[in-house]
């Protein structure tokens, strides 16, 4: 088990499962011979050939519906959208195609297609570089999502993501794509999709977050004079509903912290969660703290937007008393 | 089909994916070079002229970043502003507190 950054887990991750299974291919912009705008697929032309780490054209609906197509033929794509706001163009294919097609065909067809991108701020890229469109993934009937926050958590997922029968989005937070660098298991190494992961026990109040917002609720945590609990949820559909209700009976307290704008955030869905199966639980009201209902702004006034470990503190403050 | 002059980024290589002697090439194509020979060849522009406007040009660059530059820290209100024509209420109440914090 050696360390590795995020990013180079996810390299890692396709490596092993390219290898396990002859039908996975990696398509997207720029993948293959210059092995991806941030390294994550560097290695795999040379060690796979030019037929499964395909360079494809500019235009993600393509690249998306060219999948749909493979699948169709016994292939398990992994598409790879260059970043987050340029996967917008294969929405199209995701929402009347992809998420629809066991369905259509009474379960006789899987689509077992992997999405993969870079996702959210914090990096001073400009505008289309930096947006966290979880929402319309998890709102799509019939998609899986997940969201690593470390490197093994990078591999364990895309792994149980490209293994699933189920289409699955997976989003890695390009912020810390090569800030933390950690443990990783070699080999096969998989994390089931679903399941949480307890960052930090406490007992005063709960901190929900995915992605990049991890690190930023450990800061906040230290910042407390309190007992903090951490939940990662690393995957938003299927969601680890025992988790966050267990912590919400222990603490009574909320904050869940997401970059994505407010309004239909995924935090409204965990709020809701809490308000049907757990209110007699909670000492106060559940909180978010999120970006705002704007465009992601320029790199110069991005911090203002991205919840900040201050930010987080103060909301849990708020409910401490 | 078109070429950068440049590397997309500084952390970009296009040696990885390109070959150079076919930038090269393409430079010697490149419409704005072969429009300024053109106009030299048929007298309508002089060397002196050309590099004028090039200086020109660079200098307008140059004084348009160094403004920019010189602009102070943009205020937390800027992430608000532009999005809507009548802003939903939560907008203000966002700001407001963003402020408070930032403030303490």
């Amino acid at each position: 088990m050696g360390d590795r950054f995020l990013v180079e887990a996810v390299n890692d991750a396709l490596h092993v499962e390219m290898e396990r299974d002859a039908d996975v291919i990696v398509m997207g912009e720029d993948v293959g011979r210059a092995g991806g705008v941030f390294r994550a697929t560097a290695g795999l032309r040379d060690r796979f050939g030019p037929d499964r780490c395909v360079d494809t054209p500019l235009a993600e609906a393509g690249i998306l519906g060219a999948a749909v197509g493979l699948c169709m033929a016994g292939w398990r794509p992994v598409c790879e959208m260059q970043y987050d706001a340029f996967s917008y163009p294969c929405l199209d294919q995701l929402i009347t195609h992809v998420g629809r097609y066991r369905w259509r065909t009474g379960g006789k067809m899987a689509f077992p297609i992997t999405i993969r991108m870079p996702y959210g701020g914090g990096v001073r890229a400009p505008e289309l570089h930096d947006d966290s469109p979880e929402t319309y993934y998890v709102h799509t009937p019939g998609i899986k999502v997940a969201i690593p926050s470390t490197p093994a958590d990078a591999k364990g997922l895309l792994a149980a993501a490209i293994r699933d029968e189920d289409p699955c989005v997976v989003l890695e937070p390009k912020r810390i794509y090569r800030t933390a660098r950690s443990a990783v298991p070699d080999g096969e190494h998989l994390v089931e999709l679903g399941k949480a992961r307890l960052v930090r026990e406490g007992a005063d109040v709960t901190l929900v977050a995915y992605g990049a917002m991890v690190p930023v609720c450990e800061a906040a945590a230290d910042a407390l004079d309190a007992s903090v609990e951490i939940l990662d949820l690393r995957s938003l559909r299927p969601l680890d509903e025992d988790a966050v209700l267990a912590s919400v009976a222990k603490t009574g307290r909320v904050v869940i912290v997401h970059e994505a704008p407010r309004t239909v955030g995924f935090g409204a869905e965990v709020a809701a969660l809490i308000a049907e199966r757990a209110i007699y639980d909670l000492h106060g009201p559940v909180l978010r703290v999120t970006g705002y209902d704007v465009p992601y702004p320029y790199w110069a006034i991005e911090d203002a937007y991205m919840p900040s470990a201050e930010r987080v503190a103060a909301a849990a403050r708020q409910l401490l008393g | 089909m078109h070429y950068r002059v440049a590397p997309h980024a500084t952390a970009d290589d296009p040696r990885a994916y390109i070959d150079l002697e076919r930038v090269e090439e393409e430079k010697r194509r490149e419409c704005l070079g072969r429009y300024e020979g053109f106009l030299k060849r048929a007298g309508v522009l002089t060397d002196e002229q050309a590099e004028e406007m090039k200086a020109g040009a660079a200098e307008v660059m140059r004084a348009g970043i160094a403004a920019a530059e010189a602009e102070p820290p943009p205020d937390p209100a800027v992430v608000f502003e532009h999005a809507y024509a009548s802003p939903p209420g939560a907008l203000a109440r966002d700001l407001a507190e963003l402020r408070r914090i930032l403030g303490g």
